[in-house]
């Protein structure tokens, strides 16, 4: 079968350059929303996971294994557990026990500020800081103790909606009706932790009113979950459960997958919206050519011939669109930080995000070339060399 | 023929989707590692029942660290009372009544006692566990072994390892009947 050249459809796109523009950028737009979504997806994922290490296991109450801030449990957990649990990791005789107060608490620049935002603050111990070992101090130090003093994520900013500047190391936070001051910055990549404020634990415990702790999170040395497990069943007076960190996080993700669901879902529509748009470009566009693609026939090209150099033409339309929206992508989705219930996570464009956008790029192409292309050269030869 | 600007678009495509051969970082383990289980003594688990057990409670009562007891109840305490990969669990005294024990409660897990305050079930519950040499409960679950579940009744023979003001009552066990005490009527 004598195939037209790849050039004649690369020429042929340059004839209306207004619609091949259009063309372009509708499949631009519809890749970069399918590798938005993807991104949004794969920063969540990999955010919950990266939050979890599995040599540690969390100790919480029974009944609140699917929500830390809700779990209450006694205060005297952490040093019960190190001194009745050998085999924890330690650093020069200091057990990796860390135990800590998780609440979210609405906070404000300034005391009159309206639309305080919810951060997540963790109240710890500088026991935390072996426990947590993604956390690095960036830029001044710990809180002391009974001091209200505060040490903020990297992401923390984005999540209370401040400039860099408001919450430099130095100025003060309002949280809840108190006034906090910045002691330090803190980044913990790819965690959750990077969207939370830190604090000393007793001074959360006073200003909460609250004398129970979240949880506690301990690094296992030789031990083994099994033998936290052991703990928290034999001490049925505490109420305790014991779950692996990475468990944890895991039932959280599985908790948001019904949100990716959604989120992939609306892309899907809008994406089928413009594919359903690009097919009538497309049948507008094929059909003011019959007369051209006639006397392609007359010429000797067969029809299936002619299919593959129409679909050639949608396909070089829509991967540039692709291209485009993967540079985009890169340049402007890659890492942007978004607000979330679990705090801020960066969307992730990588290598299998690009490549799901390139290839739902392709399949725009066919998918919306392949109908009009059939139907253009459904007419009989001489009708076609006769239509208008 | 001009082919610059198609074979541009796929080059560029490509390089953009080919770092999808870069090698993945392994995943962590979802779980942490368990070590080698370890076998059971042989002749833990006996056919006939020891004479004179005490209920859980007045065995926490009358013996101390140390001290030998034998005391029957039923495996329960909480929606797990096994732990997994040692061997160990929870036995309740018969006077606290399981869910099962009313009729008209529904629940799927009835040996948890979520009907009883948590204070009655800590004063009812004795931690029974199977230990190495080093006192060190073994590594291998008790679940399913010898027809341990959740409500069995278990009469235990064994040497309180642990006992203090919280409520906790650890005993290691030397021997274990399970199953229900049959009475033997007074000639």
């Amino acid at each position: 079968m004598a195939r037209l050249p790849l050039d004649y459809a690369v020429r042929n796109l340059g004839r209306s350059p207004l619609r091949a523009g259009l063309s372009v950028l509708g499949a631009c737009l519809v890749v970069l929303l399918i590798i938005a979504a993807a991104g949004f997806v794969t920063g969540m994922s990999r955010s919950l996971r990266a939050s979890g290490d599995d040599r540690h296991v969390i100790l919480l109450g029974a009944g609140s294994e699917e929500s830390i801030e809700r779990s209450e449990i006694p205060a005297s957990v952490g040093s019960l557990v190190a001194a009745a649990v050998p085999g924890l990791e330690t650093s020069m005789g200091v057990p990796h026990v860390s135990a800590e107060v998780h609440v979210q608490l609405p906070v404000r620049a300034t005391p009159d500020a309206d639309n305080p935002r919810l951060l997540l603050i963790r109240g710890v111990t500088p026991a935390a800081m072996l426990v947590h070992r993604s956390v690095q101090i960036t830029e001044g130090r710990f809180p002391r103790a009974g001091h209200d003093e505060i040490m903020l994520g990297s992401a923390a900013p984005r999540q209370l909606g401040l400039a860099e500047s408001d919450l430099a190391v130095g100025s003060t936070l309002w949280i809840d009706k108190s006034r906090w001051t910045i002691v330090g910055r803190f980044a913990a990549p790819g965690t959750v932790m990077q969207a939370e404020a830190w604090t000393a634990l007793t001074d959360l415990k006073a200003a909460t009113k609250r004398e129970t702790d979240s949880c506690v999170v301990l690094a296992l040395g030789d031990a083994e979950f099994a033998d936290i497990d052991a703990f928290a069943r034999q001490r049925l007076d505490l109420e305790l459960t014991a779950i692996p960190e990475t468990r944890y996080y895991a039932g959280l993700a599985s908790f948001f997958r019904p949100v990716q669901a959604v989120v992939w879902a609306t892309a899907l529509l809008i994406a089928a919206g413009g594919l359903l748009g690009g097919l009538n470009t497309m049948y507008a566009a094929f059909s003011s050519r019959v007369r051209e693609l006639g006397m392609l026939q007359c010429l000797g090209y067969r029809r299936g011939a002619i299919v593959l150099s129409l679909v050639q033409e949608s396909l070089l339309a829509a991967s540039a669109g692709a291209v485009l929206a993967s540079i985009v992508g890169l340049a402007m989705l890659d890492g942007l930080a978004v607000r979330f219930s679990t705090g801020v996570f960066g969307l992730v464009v990588d290598h299998t995000v690009v490549a799901l956008g390139l290839a739902a790029g392709l399949a725009l192409g066919l998918i919306g070339a392949l109908p009009p292309a059939l139907r253009a050269l459904r007419l009989p030869i001489p009708e076609s060399l006769k239509a208008a | 023929m001009n082919l610059a600007a198609p074979t541009a678009l796929l080059a560029l495509a490509a390089a953009l989707a080919l770092p999808a051969c870069e090698k993945k970082p392994a995943p962590p383990d979802s779980a942490p590692k368990a070590a080698p289980a370890a076998a059971l003594p042989g002749d833990l688990f006996i056919t006939a029942a020891p004479a004179g057990p005490l209920g859980v409670k007045a065995a926490k009562q009358a013996a101390g660290p140390g001290q030998k007891v034998v005391m029957r109840g039923r495996v329960g305490g909480s929606v797990e009372p096994f732990v997994d990969g040692r061997a160990m669990f929870t036995l309740m005294d018969f006077a606290l009544p399981a869910c099962s024990d009313n009729p008209d409660d529904a629940c799927e897990t009835p040996w948890d006692y979520c009907c009883e305050k948590r204070a009655d079930i800590t004063a009812n519950a004795a931690t029974i566990q199977v230990t190495d040499a080093s006192g060190a409960p073994l590594k291998v679950g008790l679940k399913g072994v010898s027809g341990l579940a959740p409500l069995s009744e278990v009469v235990v023979v064994g040497t309180v390892a642990q006992k203090d003001d919280s409520g906790v009552f650890v005993v290691r066990a030397e021997k274990m009947f399970v199953g229900p005490v049959v009475k033997t009527a007074p000639k």
